[in-house]
């Protein structure tokens, strides 16, 4: 199985979307509505910590984001250059007890 | 809308006093990160989490 690449063991992609900073949550709700209501190929929208200003899309394409995105309020644009699986990948699977610093 | 509170057990985000997931009363006002999983069989993201449902969860519960 190569790991190289920027598709993940499922083959989906991850897309950064600029979005008005303070809107991301907002943001992330809307698109959620839209791809449900269209049936769209985007499987998840996430809202990363301490990523001001972004939501990333996890879809089969861009043109999948495109249609996600296209005319929702407070979006920017689709940042060029793809964000990898690998560059969130710690942060989905931190567990709380690996993080808690424990006192005993 | 009230604020949603994140479950410590398993993540999900919720506005019930028991995560209507796994049924833990452990919930926390004090989260950050979103992730909304809208198809978790083919979500890689979902699964890096752990997750089998669609719905909205937690990145770090604190
Ligand atoms: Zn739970």
């Amino acid at each position: 199985m190569s790991d190289s690449g920027s598709a993940g063991a499922r083959g989906t992609q991850l897309f950064a979307v600029k979005v008005v900073s303070g809107q991301e949550n907002n943001v992330a709700r809307l698109i959620a509505t839209r791809v449900q209501l269209r049936g769209l190929n985007v499987y998840s929208v996430l809202v990363l910590p301490r990523a001001r200003g972004y939501v990333v899309l996890e879809a089969d394409g861009i043109e999948s984001v495109n249609d996600a995105i296209s005319g929702i309020k407070n979006v920017k644009s689709v940042v060029p250059g793809m964000l990898r699986i690998d560059d969130v990948k710690p942060m989905l699977t931190m567990r709380k007890e690996e993080v808690k610093l424990d006192a005993g | 809308m009230p604020r949603e509170m994140a479950c410590r057990a398993c993540r999900t985000l919720t506005t019930e006093r028991t995560c209507p997931n796994c049924g833990s009363t452990d919930l926390t006002d004090s989260w950050s990160g979103l992730v909304i999983v809208l198809n978790p069989s083919a979500s890689e993201v979902a699964r890096l989490m752990g997750v089998t449902k669609a719905g909205r969860y937690a990145i770090e519960v604190h």
